[in-house]
């Protein structure tokens, strides 16, 4: 193996796999093999925060030196590596043992996804058109960040009893416990407020509404389409939307004529 | 926009990590520059690019690459070439450079990264695939980088040039300039048996020319367990060989831009800044050395 056009591949295979490659210096090979584990153990950390906590650090190694055989890293940047994780965790023995393990993982994803995308500013000037009398014939911008997340477990319990420290995580432990216990699901939301990531838990009819938005309904249609369903009333849009602006759940108004 | 420094004193930085962050915002430090990981930046947007932006502000900035691989037969990847070249743009960085290193390849038919600096050997086709692919980066950030010489953990089959040779021909046929590691230097003659270390990089320094030196770079490791590789790990303080080494290097390349580098086991703020200031002490004994010996050169 002289050329570099072999030895290139030939040590990158060597180094992804686990067998003994009697062609390269063995001391040499190990080094290069221990510092791909531990790169790849500390971006997952980065990345997966909350699956780190759940797992512990014996199966949170063991589960990203699995995943990098699976899903090798393609780019450069440790930080884009991990989109698939998620699902890999859900054909993993792991997802068995914790069945909410995959979401608490696309919630993760998410979250570090949202600390990457582009800042995004309020349009306050679209947001006047609101006032207009056929302002229902518009939509609302949604953040382009936010993501929804419907889910069987409590995610939004488990989630924040994972991002606090000290005596209140043991009340939110066992708050997210007796959900797990009784089979609560919960739907979020997760956000970018300015820099900071926001998570809230929705009902179903502000998800139905935010999906609306987003599919850029108009509002006229979109209160029709909420108004079908059985807990519309959960739903004020009046004390909703300066708190989605507030917030930057909402970011502007779309007229009919600049879709 | 980053100021670039007018410092008639040798510039030295510090390699800038996530925990402190809030200390270099924090209070004015006597540091020339200091230098970031580029992949920590590529980010569209959100708090770790805005404080770069702030830093960048009040400070020069060095994008120091870890993984464009530069010595990859498969080519530099386009994207990551992309989010180089947008975060240059946004930055407007005092130094940009990466490693004499390949990154990726095609493994069955699959394009992977080894997230790692993986040695390449020294030879006329290598030389080529470098040549091709460092010109290609200058010519899309429209601007000079440097290549950093690397500490390697096995040796590739193939070189018929050394190490020196190999980087001084680069230097000449991209128009780059060389980021000299003196810590590699250390690590690669400790693992490859060298008995006088010391030496060993005083010999690899003399045979650069001082004009393609453009950054050195200086670090500590943990040492090697026994029977064991020196691992280049970033996480101790700067070796007295080389301290030695960069006081040598001074003499022979002049007042070149100088970083500590501290990437694991990170310490204080001050302790950084302890080996900052150390640094510049060598570095004006070295210059004022230089000066003197000058002096005496003189022709009465």
């Amino acid at each position: 193996m002289t050329l570099c056009s072999d030895f290139q591949p030939g040590l990158l295979s060597a180094i992804l796999d686990d067998s003994d490659h009697h062609e390269f210096d063995r001391r040499g090979l190990e080094a290069y093999r221990r510092n791909l584990e531990a790169n790849a153990r500390r971006a997952l950390a980065i990345s997966f925060p909350v699956v780190h906590q759940l797992l512990g650090e014996t199966r949170f190694a063991d589960a990203c030196r699995q995943y990098l055989r699976h899903s090798p890293l393609v780019a450069g940047d440790w930080a884009e590596w991990g989109d698939s994780f998620p699902e890999w965790l859900e054909l993993s023995g792991l997802s068995e043992q914790l069945p909410y393990l995959p979401d608490m993982a696309r919630l993760d994803w998410f979250s570090h996804q949202l600390g990457r995308t582009e800042d995004t500013q309020l349009n306050f000037e679209s947001l006047q058109q609101l006032s207009a009398s056929n302002a229902g014939a518009g939509h609302l911008v949604i953040n382009p960040a936010l993501r929804l997340l419907v889910s069987e477990y409590p995610v939004h319990s488990i989630w924040l009893a994972h991002n606090v420290e000290g005596s209140e995580q043991q009340a939110l432990l066992t708050q997210a416990g007796k959900k797990l216990q009784d089979r609560a699901g919960e739907t979020v939301i997760i956000w970018r407020k300015h820099w900071r990531t926001e998570i809230r838990a929705v009902s179903s009819a502000e998800q139905v509404w935010i999906e609306c938005q987003q599919r850029k309904v108009n509002i006229d249609q979109s209160f029709e389409d909420l108004s079908q369903r059985e807990d519309s009333h959960s739903f004020q849009f009046e004390s909703w939307l300066p708190d989605a602006i507030e917030n930057h759940i909402v970011i502007g108004y779309a007229a009919p004529e600049n879709d | 926009m980053s100021r670039t420094w007018f410092s008639d004193r040798t510039p030295v930085g510090i390699g800038l990590r996530h925990v402190h962050y809030h200390d270099a915002l924090a209070a004015p430090a006597d540091i020339d520059f200091f230098e970031v990981h580029s992949e920590n930046f590529f980010a569209r947007g959100g708090a770790t690019l805005g404080v770069l932006e702030e830093v960048a502000g009040r400070y020069p900035v060095s994008l120091h690459g870890t993984s464009l691989g530069l010595g990859s037969v498969a080519g530099i990847s386009p994207r990551h070439l992309d989010s180089l070249v947008q975060l240059a743009d946004r930055i407007s960085p005092a130094l940009i450079s990466d490693h004499a290193a390949f990154g990726q390849g095609v493994v069955g038919e699959q394009l992977v990264h080894a997230g790692d600096l993986l040695p390449i050997a020294f030879n006329e086709s290598m030389l080529q695939v470098m040549t091709e692919n460092v010109l290609q980066v200058q010519e899309r950030l429209g601007r000079q980088i440097l290549v950093e010489n690397l500490s390697a953990y096995l040796e590739p089959p193939g070189s018929t040039l050394t190490e020196t040779e190999f980087l001084t021909e680069l230097a000449e046929r991209s128009g780059c300039r060389l980021l000299v590691d003196i810590n590699n230097l250390a690590v690669n003659a400790v693992n490859t048996g060298i008995e006088n270390v010391a030496v060993s990089i005083k010999q690899w320094l003399d045979q650069i020319p001082a004009t393609h030196v453009g950054e050195i770079h200086l670090a500590g490791c943990t040492p090697a367990q026994p029977g064991g590789l020196v691992i280049d790990d970033h996480s101790q303080k700067v070796s007295d060989t080389v301290w030695d080494g960069y006081h040598h290097a001074i003499t022979r390349f002049g007042q070149v831009p100088t970083l500590i580098e501290w990437d694991t086991q990170l310490p204080e703020w001050q302790v950084l800044l302890n080996e900052a200031n150390k640094a510049r002490r060598i570095a004006e004994k070295a210059c004022n050395a230089l000066s003197e010996n000058s002096f005496q050169e003189q022709p009465v």
